[in-house]
C-alpha cells in the first residue's frame, strides 16, 4: 500500500459504518411509522433503489480517478457551474456533519448522560472528530480497522438475541396498507444510504490499483442495505411497529430490553459505545473532506488551520440550529431526505450522467 | 516532541479531551445516593401516591440474624419515602426535596401498583418510568390485590428483607414469570391489547408455629388487563391453567384423582413441557386449536402399579382429560369476559388477513364465540428411582 493512500478493504471498512452509524439509530423510526409492518420491505426497497443510485455514482467516479471533486465537475460542466456544484457537495457534507454530531450527541445524552449539558457532549464528539480530521483519513481508517469488526458483530449479536422470543408475525402483510406507505417509508433509509456518494471525495485518496474499478461500491450498497434491513427486522420482531416507532432510537431500546437482566445487564452500553465510535469515524470523514474541498475551491493552502474554527462553528450550529430532539428527528427523517436526494445524492448524479457520456465520447473521439 | 511540530492545535485539543475523559457530568458518590429497590403507586382521592423503597445499608448489617428480620432494632432494613401529587413527577419532586440524597432508580426491581389505580388505568402513571434513562423497563409490574402498593413494600421476612429482592429470589428459585414494564408495553400494543399481570397479596403462613409465621408475598398471574385497566382476576384454578399454557410446565407439581370414587387417593405427577401452540383455522368457520404437549413423571403413586403399557396409556389419557377440562374452563371464563389474553387477534391478523379486515372492529364479540379445540398429549416418562409404589407388596 502506498503511504497516504487507502486500500479497497479500508475504504469498504470506512463506508459501511459511515452509512450505518446514522441509518440504524434514528432513521428506522420513519419506515416504522409510515410503512408499519412493511418497514422491512421499505428497507429492502431502499436498498434496491440505492443500488440504482450507486450506478450513477460509479459512472461519476470511474473516469479520471485522481481528480478532486470540483475539478471533476469543472471538466464536465465548465469552470463556473463546476465550482458551484463542487461547493454544493462540500456544503452538503458539512450539513450532514452538523446533523450527525447532534444525533450522536443526543444518543449519548438521552440514553447515558442525561444530566450532562448537550454542549459538553457535542464538544466531546467535535473534538475527537477534529483530531481525526487533523490526522487525516489514513489514520482514521487505521483506527476504523480496529472498531469495524465489532461494529458488524453488534448487528449480529442484537439479531441473535432477538431470536430468543421473536414475533415473526410482526413482519407479515407488509403491503397491508398498500404500496404507497412502503415507498414513503423507503425515502429516509434511501437518503442515508445514498450518502455513499461521498466516494467522489474519497476516490483520489484510494490506492491507484483500486481507483479504476469502483465496483466494490455495489457491494457496499448491498451490504449496508442488508445490515440496515437486518436492523429493522430485529426491531420489528422484538418491539413490533406499534411500540418500535415510539422510541427515538428503537434499536437502542431493543438492546436494553434484551440485555436488561442478570449477567447480560449493561451490554447495550457496550454496543452503543461501538456505534458512537462509528459516528466519530463518520464525523472525521465529513469534516476532513468538507473542509478539504472548500480549501481547494477557495485556494486555501493550509487546510489544517481551518479544522479548529470549522469544527467549533459546526458544533455551535449543531446545538443552536435545532431546539429539541423532536426537531432533529423531523429533520433527519423527513426534511434532510428531500434535500439530499433532491440534490447531491440523487438528482445531481443523475443529471450529470449525460454530461459524463458526452465527456467520455469527446475524449474517445479526441 | 517532534510530532507536535506543525500541529499547534494538537496540545490544546488533547488537553480538552483529557478534561472530558475523567468522568461524567453531575456524578453522584455512592454515599450520596438513595438506591431505590421498589416503587409503590397508589390512588388516594384524586391524587397519586408515590412510595419509594430505598436501601439502608447500615440497617442491613445490624439486622442480619433475626427470624423476623428486625433483629435487635425495631427499624426495618429499608427506608420508605412517600408523597402525594397530581402527577408522579410532582410526587417524586416532593420526595426529592425531603431527602438529602440523590434518588437513584437504576436498580429499581418492581412497581407495586395499588388496585384502585390499576382499575383506573396505569399507563399515565408508568409514563415517567417508561421514558426514564434508568432502564426501568426491566422492572416488574405487580398489582396489589385488594390493597395498596405501599403495603406490599413493607412486607419483610427472614429470607427476604426487601420485598423487591425477595421477588427476585422467588423468580430465580421457582422460575416464576412476572411481566416487566417492557412486556406490559409490548402487550399493550398487541392487536388484542389484553394481558395478564401478576398480582400479589401479603399473607402469613398460618400453619407454621407461632413466631415463625413469616409474612410473604403470594404471587399469582391472575390480574386481567384490557388496555391499561385492570378488569378482574382469574380464579386460582384458571390462573394455574393460564400459566401452564403461556409459560409451559416447568417441573410443575399436579395432583388429580384417578378414580371417580369419593375419597379415592390422588396421583401426584411432575409435568414438563413447552408453552402451548395456538393455531387459528378458518374452515368451516373461524376457530382456534390449542395444542399442549407435555411429559410427566409420577411423584406420588397410588397402590396400583403402572405395570403394563395399557395402564400407562390409560393414565396418560386420564391426565389429558383432566388438563383439557382445566383449559376449557379457562377459555370459557376468558371468552365470557371477552379478554383475549393469548392475543389470538394477532394470529387471525397474521394468518387470515381478509377475515381480520372484515371483523377487526367487532373482534371482542367474535372472540367470545370463537370455537376452541383443546388437544393435550401427555407422555409418561418415569416414576423416580422406584418403579412401583413403595408400599407395594405381592
Amino acid at each position: 500500500m502506498q503511504p497516504g493512500k487507502l486500500s479497497k478493504p479500508q475504504v469498504i471498512g470506512l463506508l459501511l459504518p459511515f452509512v450505518l452509524s446514522t441509518d440504524v439509530l434514528m432513521i428506522p423510526g420513519a419506515p416504522l411509522e409510515l410503512a408499519r409492518r412493511g418497514a422491512w420491505l421499505s428497507s429492502l426497497l431502499a436498498t434496491f433503489l440505492g443500488v440504482s443510485l450507486t450506478f450513477f455514482v460509479v459512472k461519476l467516479v470511474s473516469w479520471q480517478p485522481r481528480l478532486r471533486i470540483t475539478e471533476r465537475f469543472r471538466l464536465l460542466l465548465g469552470r463556473g457551474p463546476g465550482t458551484v456544484t463542487g461547493l454544493v457537495f462540500a456544503l452538503f457534507i458539512l450539513f450532514s456533519y452538523i446533523l450527525v454530531i447532534r444525533e450522536g450527541s443526543e444518543l449519548v445524552r438521552i440514553s447515558f448522560l442525561p444530566d450532562t449539558p448537550l454542549d459538553v457532549v457535542t464538544s466531546g464528539l467535535a473534538l475527537v472528530s477534529m483530531y481525526g480530521a487533523l490526522l487525516g483519513m489514513e489514520a482514521v481508517s487505521r483506527f476504523n480497522v480496529l472498531v469495524f469488526p465489532f461494529f458488524l458483530l453488534s448487528f449480529i449479536l442484537l439479531f441473535l438475541a432477538a431470536l430468543v422470543h421473536p414475533e415473526w408475525t410482526n413482519l407479515w402483510h407488509p403491503l397491508e396498507f398498500g404500496i404507497g406507505p412502503v415507498f414513503a417509508g423507503a425515502f429516509a433509509p434511501l437518503s442515508w444510504l445514498g450518502e455513499l456518494v461521498v466516494i467522489v471525495f474519497l476516490i483520489p485518496d484510494l490506492n491507484p490499483a483500486a481507483q479504476g474499478t469502483p465496483f466494490f461500491l455495489y457491494f457496499v450498497t448491498v451490504a449496508a442495505g442488508a445490515l440496515m434491513t437486518l436492523n429493522i427486522i430485529t426491531i420489528q420482531i422484538s418491539l413490533g411497529w406499534g411500540l418500535g416507532h415510539l422510541y427515538t432510537f428503537p434499536i437502542l431500546q431493543v438492546g436494553r430490553s434484551l440485555f436488561s437482566r442478570e449477567s447480560l445487564r449493561g451490554l447495550d452500553v457496550l454496543i452503543m459505545t461501538i456505534w458512537v465510535m462509528g459516528v466519530i469515524t463518520k464525523l472525521s470523514f465529513l469534516l476532513y473532506y468538507g473542509l478539504h474541498e472548500i480549501c481547494h475551491i477557495f485556494k486555501v493552502e493550509n487546510m489544517k488551520s481551518l479544522i479548529l474554527p470549522g469544527g467549533v462553528l459546526f458544533q455551535v450550529l449543531s446545538v443552536t440550529s435545532m431546539d429539541s430532539v423532536k426537531e432533529l428527528e423531523y429533520v433527519m427523517r423527513y426534511l434532510a431526505p428531500f434535500l439530499t436526494l433532491g440534490t447531491y445524492e440523487g438528482i445531481v448524479p443523475i443529471l450529470l450522467f449525460p454530461f459524463i457520456l458526452r465527456y467520455l465520447k469527446k475524449r474517445g473521439g479526441a | 516532541m517532534r510530532f507536535l511540530r506543525g500541529h499547534r492545535a494538537l496540545p490544546v485539543i488533547l488537553l480538552c479531551v483529557l478534561l472530558l475523559i475523567p468522568g461524567c457530568w453531575s456524578g453522584h458518590e455512592l454515599t450520596d445516593q438513595l438506591i431505590v429497590l421498589g416503587i409503590g403507586l397508589d390512588k388516594v382521592g384524586d391524587k397519586v401516591r408515590l412510595t419509594v423503597q430505598g436501601i439502608r445499608p447500615e440497617a442491613s448489617i445490624s439486622t442480619a440474624s433475626s427470624p423476623t428480620g428486625s433483629g435487635g432494632s425495631d427499624q426495618p432494613p429499608f427506608s420508605l419515602l412517600s408523597a402525594d401529587g397530581d402527577s408522579v413527577q410532582e410526587a417524586l419532586q416532593k420526595i426529592t426535596r425531603r431527602v438529602p440524597r440523590f434518588i437513584y432508580g437504576g436498580h429499581n426491581q418492581v412497581f407495586f401498583i395499588g388496585e384502585s389505580l390499576a382499575r383506573e388505568g396505569i399507563m399515565p402513571y408508568l409514563d415517567l418510568f417508561a421514558r426514564s434513562q434508568w432502564s426501568q423497563e426491566s422492572a416488574w409490574v405487580v398489582i396489589a390485590r385488594d390493597g395498596t402498593g405501599q403495603q406490599l413494600l413493607t412486607t419483610t421476612n427472614l429470607v427476604a428483607k426487601y420485598p423487591s429482592m425477595g421477588l427476585a429470589q422467588t423468580v430465580r428459585a421457582h422460575q416464576v414469570h412476572i411481566p416487566t414494564l417492557f412486556q406490559f408495553l409490548l402487550h399493550y400494543h398487541d392487536n388484542s391489547s389484553c394481558q395478564i399481570l401478576v398480582s400479589a397479596a401479603a399473607a402469613k403462613n398460618k400453619t407454621a408455629p407461632s413466631g415463625y409465621q413469616m409474612e410473604q408475598l403470594r404471587l399469582q398471574p391472575n390480574a386481567i388487563f384490557q388496555g391499561d385497566k385492570l378488569v378482574g382476576y382469574l380464579n386460582s384454578s384458571d390462573c394455574e391453567a393460564y400459566a401452564w399454557l403461556e409459560y409451559g410446565f416447568q417441573g410443575t407439581s399436579f395432583s388429580f384423582p384417578v378414580s371417580t370414587v369419593n375419597g379415592a387417593p390422588a396421583l401426584g405427577v411432575s409435568l414438563t413441557g413447552a408453552p402451548a401452540q395456538f393455531r387459528v383455522f378458518s374452515t368451516p368457520e373461524l376457530g382456534v386449536r390449542v395444542e399442549v404437549d407435555c411429559n410427566f413423571s409420577v411423584t406420588e403413586d397410588i397402590p396400583s402399579p403402572l405395570n403394563s403399557p395399557a395402564a400407562i396409556r390409560e393414565l396418560e389419557s386420564k391426565l389429558d382429560q383432566v388438563l383439557s377440562q382445566r383449559f376449557s374452563l379457562l377459555f370459557a371464563h376468558l371468552q365470557e369476559d371477552k379478554t383475549d389474553v393469548f392475543n389470538l387477534a394477532e394470529k387471525v391478523h397474521a394468518y387470515h388477513l381478509a377475515l381480520w379486515e372484515k371483523d377487526k372492529d367487532r373482534w371482542p364479540e367474535l372472540y367470545a364465540k370463537l370455537p376452541v379445540e383443546i388437544t393435550v398429549n401427555s407422555h409418561f416418562r418415569h416414576s423416580g428411582v422406584m418403579t412401583k409404589y413403595p408400599g407395594f407388596k405381592e
